[in-house]
């Protein structure tokens, strides 16, 4: 929770200085209900789905800033009133009865000036997620098979590190998001071999592009599916009393299903003018990596001899994986 | 799936997992050399692992002795380096379905090998000269705390499949080594009353006991001295009959006592089957001081035996038993025959006496030498004093001294001194035609030198020797590096140089990740 709470208040300072903006559509999956007409507003909503409600605040707004265009886009580019042409207030104050200009040549006197009531910050306009930005963190790890991966590691997991940045979009509408984007997952293990006589190392880099498809169960809950394509870059090495190492390319193909969880936009600050989430992800899947055939290459020094070393066997690294991780999603 | 099924499953998938195949530590035995590979034994696997170095690459080729319940005691390469030999025993004394076994594989690991059982974990073995057969027994000591029968041995026909398993009928010495007397060490069957005997020697404390290893049906001829008599035998000679002398005799030393065993080799039925038998005369022939090595020489009448005392050379007629001496004037407790060619073209004996911590080879010619009043031998001065020497071919020794290395030309009595930053070790040395070959533990050089024009060579390696060895059947040296995990130079034997040779690493991984 602490980190939870932390990308709250990141998102919280993070959230643009809002100017009001209009709000054209509303969010049929997000739990939005509709504006009611308010005096203080700057610029109501204008969009054709609209409760008569808010079509009649719209109206009375357009009295006093006419929108621009009624059918902008959703995301409220619409130009806003301007603050000194909507707020009635601003209006109250330089109506003043008994008040002098300063032109009229009277002698001034002081008059102290009525104390304006204090007025509630305006809620700032819903927005509807049309479009999302994730930015992960995430660790996991690989059930590896294959036996020969104990002479890296006591155990059979490969744990992984990963870094991720992926856009999706909604898709008609609906609560279906397709998108895509990168990763860059980073793993290493080091062990010894026969007791202490080898020690051994294995370190992976795995840049790899990432589509997605997820739905939005509920605001705050998607379930998605995933997949990954893209090389493993493998650098083992073996020491005794010399050493050697290889490096390897070898192709990858991930596949993950699982579940985000995610702070609505009714939890937010902001509520449902966020643009600033974040939350949690686990998938779960396989990772399939292709083999290597490990011929490690001597490290000599300086004009050496020609060096040959064995075929130490085929290493293959893939198995059931999983990761979790936390994301921040700008949307 | 509720919680409890994926507890289940999370418990199975741990429950499942396979032992780590890489806990226990890398146990490879001391390799030991054929004349085509070097063969280790991985007690880990009870496996024989050979490495077969090639022009440009190591081969590897693994083959299964035993199995999980047993271990591997000891092995060696055969005589002639064809082969090699290992014994198995029960890993524990738990294990009773578990025999002893001598496994026999090629040099090569590629063809069948053969398999003996045998009774006993027995912890030595010696092979005859003529590479037919291996005598195991426990002239190393007992491997475990079970009751064991010390004086246990077997024979293995290494040519066949026939083990003859016998226990020592002696008188309760002690076996301390087995020899095998031979004409010339190669021939291994020596003619008694017209029958060919092959002879084996056991000896043991006091007393020692003979076996024809060709008859299975022969009785053993036991020997003991006698407590009065302070002989204990440690080396054996034979001497095949001739014209001058024509029954074979079995010479015997002893490291104590004055005098050396002459045992008279006779043909002797089973007086009960009137099968084929032999029996031995036995006889004690004072040598002076006593005999420190011993050789035999054909005069022109008088066979004798030759025995060194350290300080001079004692010829003895085994007939009379009537000796004379010749005094080198130098320490001289070892001793080889060579043949040697006089200035008139004829070949004769020449006798060389030697001995650790000496300071001279010394050179007897032996022809008429009972007629020859006052002959001393030549000496060779070796400056530095002999630490080892190493006989190279009937004309040339190479003697180890300190930094220097010497190889001496005994017909030219030219001495070369091959001075180095470190010691050479005569013994890791081989040689190639007129090519000696050198890599002594510890150094960075393999060195050759033509003994031709005595000029030396070196190649620097990229790592320090630990082992050297020389592979005749593929003219190819190997040195090994320290590393357990398997560390080589090969070289080409014929003319080694780093252009034609190259580094070996982490063969004893091969296969490490297919476990």
């Amino acid at each position: 929770m602490t980190y939870v709470s932390t990308i709250l208040v990141a998102a919280t300072l993070w959230g643009p200085a809002e100017t009001p903006e209009s709000t054209t559509t509303v969010d049929p999956t997000d739990g939005v209900t509709t504006p009611t007409a308010d005096a203080s507003e700057a610029a109501p909503p204008a969009d054709a789905t609209e409760t008569p409600a808010a079509t009649e605040a719209a109206a009375t707004a357009e009295a006093e800033a006419p929108v621009a265009d009624a059918a902008g886009p959703a995301e409220g580019t619409a130009p806003a009133a301007a603050p000194g042409e909507a707020d009635p207030s601003w209006n109250e104050s330089t109506a003043q009865p008994g008040s002098q200009s300063p032109a009229s040549g009277a002698p001034l006197a002081a008059q102290p000036a009525p104390a304006a009531p204090p007025q509630p910050a305006p809620p700032p306009p819903p927005r509807p997620i049309r479009w999302r930005l994730d930015l992960g963190i995430a660790g996991g790890g690989t059930l590896v098979g294959d036996q020969g991966y104990r002479a890296f590691s006591e155990g059979r997991v490969l744990i992984d590190g990963s870094f991720s940045a992926l856009f999706d979009f909604r898709l008609a509408e609906g609560r279906v998001f397709l998108g895509g984007g990168v990763a860059h997952q980073i793993l290493g293990r080091e062990g010894d071999a026969y007791g202490a006589d080898v020690f051994t190392s294995i370190d992976m880099h795995e840049p790899e592009v990432r589509g997605r498809v997820s739905v939005m169960a509920i605001e705050g809950l998607d379930a998605f599916a995933r997949v990954g394509v893209g090389p493993s870059i493998v650098d083992l090495s073996f020491d005794s009393i010399e050493s050697a190492s290889q490096r390897a390319v070898i192709p990858r193909v991930e596949g993950h299903g699982g579940l985000s969880l995610y702070l609505p936009k009714a939890w937010l600050p902001r509520k449902q003018a966020g643009r600033i989430t974040a939350g949690l992800q686990l998938g779960v899947g396989y990772t399939w990596r292709g083999a290597i055939d490990v011929r490690p290459t001597l490290s000599q020094g300086d004009d050496p001899l020609e060096a040959t070393t064995s075929p130490l066997g085929e290493l293959s690294l893939h198995g059931m994986s999983w990761r979790a991780g936390l994301f921040l999603r700008l949307m | 799936m509720t919680h409890r099924s994926a507890l289940f499953m999370a418990l199975a998938l741990v429950a499942c997992a396979p032992d780590d195949p890489y806990a226990s530590s890398l146990d490879f035995v001391s390799p030991v050399a054929t004349d085509r590979s070097l063969a280790y034994v991985d007690k880990t696997n009870n496996e024989l692992v050979f490495a077969l170095p090639q022009d440009d690459r190591l081969d590897m080729v693994r083959r299964s002795v035993g199995d999980d319940r047993s271990t591997v005691l000891w092995s060696r390469a055969t005589v002639g380096g064809d082969g090699v030999i290992v014994m198995t025993a029960p890993a524990s004394d738990k294990e009773e379905d578990i025999g002893e076994q001598l496994h026999w594989w090629p040099a090569d690991g590629e063809d069948q090998g053969r398999v003996y059982d045998v009774l006993a974990p027995f912890t030595s073995v010696s092979l005859s000269p003529d590479e037919q057969r291996a005598v195991l027994h426990f002239g190393g000591g007992v491997s475990s705390g079970a009751l064991q029968n010390a004086n246990q041995v077997a024979v293995v026909d290494l040519q066949g499949t026939e083990v003859r398993n016998l226990t020592l009928n002696g008188f309760g010495g002690r076996l301390q080594a087995v020899d095998f007397p031979t004409v010339d060490g190669i021939d291994g069957t020596v003619a008694v009353g017209g029958r060919g005997l092959e002879l084996a020697a056991f000896l043991a404390e006091g007393e020692v006991v003979l076996v024809d290893m060709a008859d299975a049906q022969a009785d053993q001829v036991a020997v003991r001295f006698g407590d009065a008599v302070n002989f204990s035998p440690v080396e054996t000679l034979l001497r095949p009959g001739d014209d001058v002398f024509d029954r074979p005799a079995l010479f015997l030393r002893s490291d104590v006592g004055a005098d050396v065993a002459m045992l008279t080799l006779v043909d002797k039925p089973d007086p009960a089957t009137g099968a084929p038998g032999f029996s031995a005369q036995v006889s004690l022939i004072p040598v002076g001081n006593g005999a420190t090595d011993l050789s035999t020489y054909n005069g022109a009448e008088a066979p004798y035996l030759v025995t060194t005392d350290g300080g001079a050379m004692i010829f003895t007629d085994i007939r009379t038993q009537e000796s004379f001496s010749v005094g080198t004037g130098g320490l001289a407790q070892r001793l080889f025959m060579r043949d040697a060619q006089t200035v008139g073209g004829s070949t004769i004996r020449q006798a060389v006496a030697w001995a650790p911590g000496g300071n001279a080879l010394f050179t007897l010619d032996l022809d008429a030498i009972e007629e020859t009043i006052g002959r001393t031998p030549r000496v060779l001065n070796i400056e530095t004093g002999i630490e080892e020497l190493v006989v190279l071919d009937n004309d040339r020794v190479l003697v180890s001294s300190g930094l220097n290395l010497y190889v001496v030309d005994i017909p030219l009595e030219q001495v070369t001194p091959l001075s180095s930053m470190s010691p050479y070790d005569a013994q890791s040395s081989a040689l190639e035609g007129d090519r000696l070959l050198l890599g002594t533990p510890g150094q960075q050089f393999v060195s050759t030198v033509d003994l031709l024009t005595l000029n030396p060579e070196s190649m620097v390696l990229d790592d320090p020797i630990d082992r050297f060895h020389y592979l005749p059947g593929v003219n190819k040296l190997v040195l090994t590096h320290d590393d357990r995990v398997g560390h080589m130079t090969v070289a080409d034997a014929l003319n080694p140089s780093r252009s034609s040779s190259y580094v070996a690493w982490g063969y004893l991984l091969d296969g490490l990740l297919d476990p």
